[in-house]
């Protein structure tokens, strides 16, 4: 089982699902068997709507992940930046963006990029502050140390800065992840006919529960792979956190 | 003819209120080795960091310190100063990086090195899976690495066991024999003052020079079984203990009874 996390958790899950189903017998709880059956034979078409989804989340996570660490690594490098943008952060970061989606549909058009641009303006804040909070934790010794091999400011962020928070950047692109899932599958109920957000409320309409299932078991495991393709990417990247032996 | 490369004249730091450092005069000569020696807390980092031009800017500075060339100085920092993220060779080589250079020829000089200090094993291996020993002797290869005309280090041994720091003192006086440059090292202990600095600079707790001294032993072979090496100690240590003291009597004194 350690060796096959995934499948042991799929597992865990089918055994929920079935007592569930065994229990409700009603037609909008339908089996795993059946929804794995409306799943392969509708392959094409759920995985059209999910590469969809897929898009709108990869290009606004890249966006996000660009701008959220750029902002939040000058914020915590620069006193008067931090003194001016702190406080517009904290202002604007509680703020419902969700109910801007009229707005960004005015502005953007109906299309992927407002749905794109909503999403971005939801991760960026956590992002943002997270990577801010990181490069403020380092501690004074590293800078001591680059300096005193004579580094340039880039140099500083190229051998210092950077590396130092990306494990806490793939911490905060796993928290989005999951943001920018929920945040889609409500924005794919306005004025698109393709995302995996729309196929399944399009399915709970049409009172086909098994198709509703077969979303959602789709959007699982888009999830799933979006999160299992961070922690590849942090394994590679990150090679000097494995090294550390378990105490506890 | 030796040729001073630092001149410190009536140099005083301080932070805020605290003064640190009281009005130092001293002139570091070139290819020599100083040791500054004092109790905790009497602005040995703070004296090294001006030498080394890493001073925070809370610190206030009076007096001067000039480099009389262009000096290229690296420093061994107390906490190793190795960074978490480049494996051993990245971290050795990084002065290198910094200054646009990793040839293969830069490569090839960077791995005799950490031959040379036993750590060619490791190369490839994170600071996280090194002993203490091993990453001091990283921090050394880097510095040295890096052609320094000035050797700054900050109690490089302070947190390393008595056989790995005597070890690591013989491995870089050899080092400095095979290439000779300017060292200054600051440390709180008494022996690895005698063995390493052929000057002994005494820092009072007040941040005052107390003594700069000549040290006999330095360079001898085996000097640590030397009778000279302990009476220096022994000398030293009494005039650290020394309460009232007076201007350069006691290191009259002190030369007087080596």
């Amino acid at each position: 089982m350690r060796k096959y996390p995934f499948l042991y958790s799929c597992l865990i899950i089918l055994v929920v699902w079935t007592l569930a189903n065994l229990w409700i017998d009603q037609s909008f709880m339908p089996s795993p068997y059946q929804t794995l059956i409306y799943l392969m034979s509708h392959l094409g078409l759920i995985a059209l709507h999910l590469m969809a989804s897929l898009y709108r989340i990869f290009i606004a996570i890249i966006i996000t992940a660009v701008l959220g660490s750029a902002v939040g690594m000058l914020t915590a490098r620069s006193k008067s930046v931090d003194a001016w943008l702190s406080p517009l952060l904290y202002t604007l970061y509680p703020i419902p963006k969700i109910a801007f989606l009229p707005l960004l549909m005015l502005f953007l058009g109906l299309g992927d990029v407002s749905k794109i641009a909503l999403v971005s303006l939801i991760l960026f804040f956590q992002i943002a502050l997270s990577i801010r909070d990181s490069v403020k934790a380092i501690h004074p010794s590293y800078f001591l140390a680059i300096k005193s091999l004579g580094a340039s400011k880039w140099q500083a962020y190229q051998h210092v800065i950077i590396p130092a928070v990306l494990p806490g950047l793939f911490t905060s692109l796993r928290i989005s992840v999951g943001t920018s899932i929920s945040v889609l599958f409500f924005a794919e109920n306005f004025a698109t006919q393709y995302g995996i957000g729309y196929y399944i409320m399009d399915s709970w309409l049409r009172l086909d529960y098994t198709g509703m299932f077969s979303g959602i078991v789709a959007i699982s495991f888009m999830g799933a792979a979006l999160f299992g393709l961070l922690d590849f990417l942090e394994a590679r990247i990150c090679k000097w956190r494995q090294s550390n032996t378990q105490i506890i | 003819m030796l040729n001073a490369i630092v001149d410190v004249q009536n140099y005083s730091a301080s932070y805020g209120n605290l003064q640190v450092l009281k009005k130092l005069n001293l002139k570091i000569m070139e290819n020599e080795t100083y040791a500054i020696l004092g109790p905790s807390g009497c602005g040995k980092t703070t004296f090294l960091y001006a030498l080394a031009g890493l001073l925070p800017l809370t610190c206030q500075t009076e007096g001067e310190l000039s480099h009389l060339k262009p000096l290229a100085v690296s420093t061994v920092l107390q906490d190793f100063g190795l960074f978490p993220w480049k494996t051993v060779l990245d971290n050795t080589l990084l002065p290198l990086t910094l200054r646009g250079r990793r040839s293969s020829s830069d490569i090839s000089a960077a791995q005799d090195l950490l031959r040379w200090l036993k750590l060619d094993s490791h190369e490839s291996h994170y600071p996280s899976e090194l002993s203490g020993g091993q990453k001091q002797r990283v921090a050394i290869a880097r510095s040295w690495l890096a052609s320094p005309d000035l050797l700054l280090l900050d109690e490089p041994f302070s947190a390393l066991d008595a056989l790995t720091r005597e070890s690591l003192q013989d491995e870089v006086l050899t080092l400095y024999q095979k290439s000779p440059l300017t060292i200054v090292i600051v440390t709180h202990s008494i022996e690895e003052a005698v063995f390493m600095g052929k000057t002994i600079i005494l820092l009072s707790s007040k941040g005052e020079i107390k003594a700069q001294l000549n040290n006999p032993s330095f360079g001898l072979e085996n000097a640590r079984e030397h009778e000279i090496f302990y009476a220096q100690c022994l000398g030293i240590r009494k005039l650290m203990k020394e309460q009232t003291w007076e201007g350069g009597r006691a290191s009259e004194k002190v030369s007087f009874s080596i």
